[in-house]
């Protein structure tokens, strides 16, 4: 049998407990947005964005990337995403080589700046697209080559 | 389920109506991806460990939620903008992992 999928699992169990904390008062009830675990633990890039964003059309303008053209070090590779669009609702960043192509959803409320900085960890040389959503459901993307060269799977 | 103190650093600055929250996790991920050299089998004593979700309030609103993945780093990093807080406003940090731990950290804009 494949560990791997004891791991899922075991993370479809430490999801229902979660879902006990915030039962219990220990979590702010808002805070409880919940965890995609269908779409985190898709294999391919086009599936995950389909069922993160829905499959509305994804235009690719208006959102940048900032991120080292070379990584040396694929397990830390630093990644921003900019957009110049009104009314940002969320913004979604996918690695299309890494073995679960879904890397990490940000939802941003009022107020806040269509901006996000973060670390990724890049599995190989790939292309990482950041998609943008907007209050009227439209998507646009952004994308960059980044070349690594020490893969950041292990650890 | 526990609480793990201290594992957050923050940092919150205004600066023309926009403030920069600036959020560093002290948090090792374990990817439950590594085989072993020999069986080629995954590691099952290193089973996945990685932060789920953070949050960031300003005066106890929630602003951002993070959905992250074992495709963050370790020591996870985050940087938003935010308009229309100011100094002495308070930025809460919250975060929890896939197996229930969490830490949070209240601070105020500018301290």
């Amino acid at each position: 049998m494949d560990p791997r999928r004891r791991h899922l699992l075991k993370g479809a169990a430490s999801l229902g407990t979660l879902g006990i904390t915030v039962g219990a008062g220990l979590v702010p009830a808002t805070a409880l947005a919940d965890w995609p675990a269908k779409a985190f633990g898709l294999r391919d890039e086009r599936q995950a964005i389909d069922l993160t964003e829905g499959e509305a059309r994804l235009e690719m303008s208006r959102v940048s990337i900032t991120a080292p053209d070379i990584a040396e070090n694929g397990a830390v590779v630093p990644v921003s995403v900019e957009s110049d669009l009104p009314n940002v609702v969320s913004i979604t960043l996918f690695a299309e080589k890494n073995p679960f192509p879904l890397n990490s959803e940000f939802q941003l409320g009022e107020g806040v700046v269509p901006y996000v900085s973060t670390r990724v960890r890049l599995a190989e040389s790939q292309h990482v697209t950041a998609v943008a959503k907007t209050a009227d459901g439209k998507l646009y993307g952004g994308k960059k080559l980044i070349k690594v060269t020490i893969g950041g799977c292990g650890g | 389920m526990a609480r793990r103190q201290g594992t957050i650093r923050m940092r919150a600055r205004e600066e023309g109506g926009v403030t920069k929250i600036l959020t560093l996790i002290n948090y090792k991920i374990v990817t439950g991806l590594v085989r072993d050299k020999k069986t080629k089998e995954f590691d099952v004593e290193k089973p996945q460990s990685f932060v789920k979700t953070v949050t960031v309030s300003v005066n106890d609103k929630q602003v951002f939620t993070g959905n992250l993945s074992i495709g963050s780093s370790s020591d996870p990093f985050l940087a938003l903008k935010v308009k229309g807080a100011k100094n002495g406003d308070t930025v809460k940090v919250h975060w929890v992992d896939n197996n229930g731990d969490w830490d949070e950290l209240s601070q105020a804009i500018g301290a």
